[in-house]
């Protein structure tokens, strides 16, 4: 009432009064038909219009037959009328969708395999595991992101269709297509080069990132039993030199290792096409192989060495001198010397290098 | 009280002990005959008129020969290398070969220490002795350096030559008399106004290398011929002692003129001492240590050389000094380190009371791991 004081110009305006009367409460309809009369009564004696005589002022009703905002906001903040709830627009919408499928699974009953048979991106509708993923920067106060949703779980590649379960089935399935390993090989390892003289070795490479493709995926070992290859002793010869420190004197293995095509059916084309020509060219005689000379040898021989005369001489002089020498200590120091050139040298053979001179000199 | 008392009554005892059995078994080179000298596991003393001839202050181990300085008078324990080493040059004849034989084993050893003892034999059987103390200072310690006037290309090196010559007139000076009866073969023209003529005493030899180091190279290789022929003649026997001997196939600090390492084979001193190691002549031993100072390298940290001879000679070194007797030096036994706590004992070298005392003994046999050289500096410090 007070603010109202103040508005004179508009003390007489039926809309101040409506107003007024719209706070005033319930009794809005009877104040409002007393003052309409009242007022057009009042006006009638005032103005005397022509018209007022004839039918009652049809007034133009504009305010909604319903409380305002405010009146009902009003109302319910002070408890005099209920808040409705309503339900949201799109409830029919949101009951007509299926839940996740991962919500109905029963992990006893369902075969997983069936569920995910082959590879695929992931979906978290889908997979009935709670698990999450992301960076949070405090993990302690809120827990990586969960699965619904979760872009970062979509980018790594996944194994679901990789269980245990999964891959004995499919051994299973394939097991009519193979045949037993061979019982001897497993039951004596020595066999293996006569009968298996090649082997290929390949690694396959499994980490977290968007890709599944590895690099070094593509490189290939293949290891070759030289001895199985029925070479000649030249061409031995030829194929150690060429194979240089692919060939293992001690196993006479042979190692190829490709890694220069892309992929690894190519590598091992051209391992294959490597021992291939490696074997053919050791085969070859060529005219300037016949120039070797004692120095080119691969390993020092007793016979013919500089040693050899020297001892020859020394034997034929202790005999001339009257010690005591036999021929055979000359064979067995020989065999003896062959190794200690031609392998590592260690005390142990040093001594027994230095027991067989003596042995020979007869000291 | 009581156990310290008892204690000092047991060390008395032992020491008492000690001095029996050292006095015992110890033995003198001067009353020791030719062959009979060499009693394995006994000590050798040799007399002190003897090492300085043989000129052992220089020639043994920086350790031994301070220690020599010390107790006034080396004894050396006898080993299994040197009783080893005695019989080969027993078998040494005028019809046979020279014999060749490489002593190699582990740092501390023992290699040139048995050397030495090898040099002390040869001199109480009264041989010629050609004693090198380091063929590593033909390669690697060359002062001074002269192009050869004898052989185009080769290098001369004045001052180790004229130390040679010195080095075997001050060894040899208990057969002088003999070398003064050997005679030259041929005439010897050293330059055109230096010449020793056919038939003189093969000392003029030395003392006209000593006196004129130019010429001192090619002196030590007229020396080295004539002592080969004498030997064959069987006027007299030789012993080429040549410690660090692989150093002879080794590399060397020697720089050519165009600034390149020369090859050991270009050095004058070398090739004399090769020719002296290779087995043309007779009535010798040649006596050679592989020491894998020329292999091993200080900076180094992770590689480990061996000590074998073929490692050490190299493929052309071996070829040459074959067929050799190999003789190894090994660590102590534990006979002999008593043997040798016993004599450190009873000079007072080993003085504090926990070294002296049974427990004591075996920390310092322990600690060393039977290795010789730390077994006689672990007895320095004790």
């Amino acid at each position: 009432m007070h603010r109202l004081t103040h508005i004179g110009a508009r003390s007489k305006s039926t809309l101040a009064d409506k107003l007024r009367n719209a706070v005033g409460g319930a009794d809005y309809g009877k104040s409002k038909q007393a003052m309409v009369s009242g007022s057009l009564a009042a006006k009638d004696e005032n103005l005397k219009l022509p018209y007022s005589q004839g039918e009652d002022f049809r007034e133009l009703y504009v305010m909604p037959k319903r409380k305002l905002r405010g009146q009902t906001q009003l109302e319910q903040a002070t408890g005099r009328a209920e808040i409705k709830t309503r339900s949201r627009f799109d409830l029919m919408d949101r009951l007509a969708e299926r839940p996740p499928r991962s919500e109905e699974m029963d992990p006893e009953k369902q075969k997983w395999t069936d569920i995910w048979p082959a590879a695929r991106t992931f979906s978290a509708s889908v997979v009935p595991l709670p698990v999450r993923m992301g960076s949070r920067p405090n993990v302690e106060k809120r827990a990586p992101f969960k699965k619904e949703g979760n872009l970062e779980l979509v980018k790594i590649p996944n194994f679901l269709h990789l269980t245990p379960v999964a891959i004995q089935q499919h051994c299973e399935a394939i097991k009519k297509f193979c045949t037993p390993f061979p019982p001897e090989l497993l039951s004596d390892a020595s066999l293996t080069p006569s009968v298996l003289p090649i082997s290929v070795q390949y690694s396959t490479y499994i980490h977290q990132g968007t890709n599944i493709r590895d690099i070094r995926s593509r490189v290939i070992t293949m290891i070759v039993d030289v001895a199985s290859l029925k070479l000649s002793e030249n061409a031995l010869e030829k194929l150690v030199r060429l194979a240089g420190k692919r060939y293992n004197q001690e196993t006479g293995k042979l190692t190829i290792i490709t890694d220069r095509c892309h992929t690894r059916k190519q590598n091992q084309d051209y391992a294959h096409y490597l021992l291939t020509v490696l074997y053919h060219e050791a085969n070859k005689q060529e005219a300037w192989a016949e120039l070797k000379e004692r120095s080119d040898n691969l390993r020092v021989e007793f016979d013919g060495s500089t040693t050899k005369s020297k001892l020859e001489d020394l034997i034929e002089k202790a005999k001339s001198a009257g010690l005591k020498t036999d021929e055979k200590a000359l064979a067995e120091f020989g065999e003896m010397w062959k190794t200690y050139r031609n392998t590592e040298e260690t005390a142990e053979k040093t001594r027994e290098y230095g027991r067989q001179m003596k042995k020979m000199l007869g000291i | 009280m009581k156990p310290c008392g008892r204690l000092v009554f047991q060390v008395a005892r032992r020491m008492g002990a000690c001095e029996q059995k050292i006095s015992s078994c110890r033995q003198f080179s001067s009353e020791a005959t030719a062959h009979d000298s060499i009693k394995v596991g006994t000590l050798c003393e040799m007399e002190l008129a003897v090492a300085k001839q043989l000129n052992m202050k220089s020639h043994l181990p920086a350790p031994l020969s301070k220690q020599m300085d010390t107790l006034g008078e080396i004894v050396t324990l006898i080993r299994e290398p040197i009783a080893e080493i005695a019989s080969c040059m027993r078998v040494v004849d005028k019809n046979l070969p020279n014999l060749r034989l490489v002593l190699w084993g582990a740092f501390g050893t023992g290699k040139t220490v048995t050397l030495n003892q090898a040099v002390h034999h040869a001199y109480s059987n009264k041989w010629a002795i050609v004693h090198l103390r380091s063929a590593m200072e033909l390669t690697r310690r060359v002062k001074e350096i002269e192009m050869s006037s004898f052989v185009s290309g080769r290098i001369n090196d004045p001052s180790n030559a004229v130390a040679i010559l010195q080095n075997f007139k001050q060894q040899n000076q208990h057969i002088w008399k003999i070398l003064g009866e050997l005679l030259t073969e041929k005439d010897y023209e050293w330059s055109k106004s230096e010449r020793t003529l056919k038939s003189k005493p093969i000392t003029e030899i030395i003392e006209m290398g000593i006196s004129a180091p130019f010429l001192a190279s090619d002196c030590v290789g007229a020396l080295f011929r004539e002592l080969r022929r004498h030997a064959k003649d069987d006027k007299l026997r030789v012993l080429v002692a040549i410690d660090d001997a692989n150093s002879l196939w080794g590399k060397t600090l020697v720089k050519r003129a165009d600034r390149t390492y020369a090859p050991p084979s270009d050095l004058t001193l070398v090739v004399h001492f090769r020719r002296m190691i290779s087995n043309d002549w007779t009535n010798g031993c040649v006596l050679m240590v592989a020491d894998k100072k020329e292999v091993a390298d200080a900076r180094d940290e992770l590689g480990v050389s061996r000590h074998t001879p073929l490692e050490l000679f190299g493929e052309e070194g071996f070829e040459f000094v074959e067929p050799f007797v190999p003789i190894e030096t090994t660590n102590y036994t534990e006979s002999e380190t008593d043997a040798l706590y016993n004599y450190y004992v009873n000079k007072n070298w080993l003085a504090s009371k926990a070294a002296r005392s049974e427990e004591g003994r075996k920390q310092l046999m322990h600690l060393s791991a039977f290795n010789p050289y730390y077994y006689e500096r672990l007895c320095a410090f004790n």
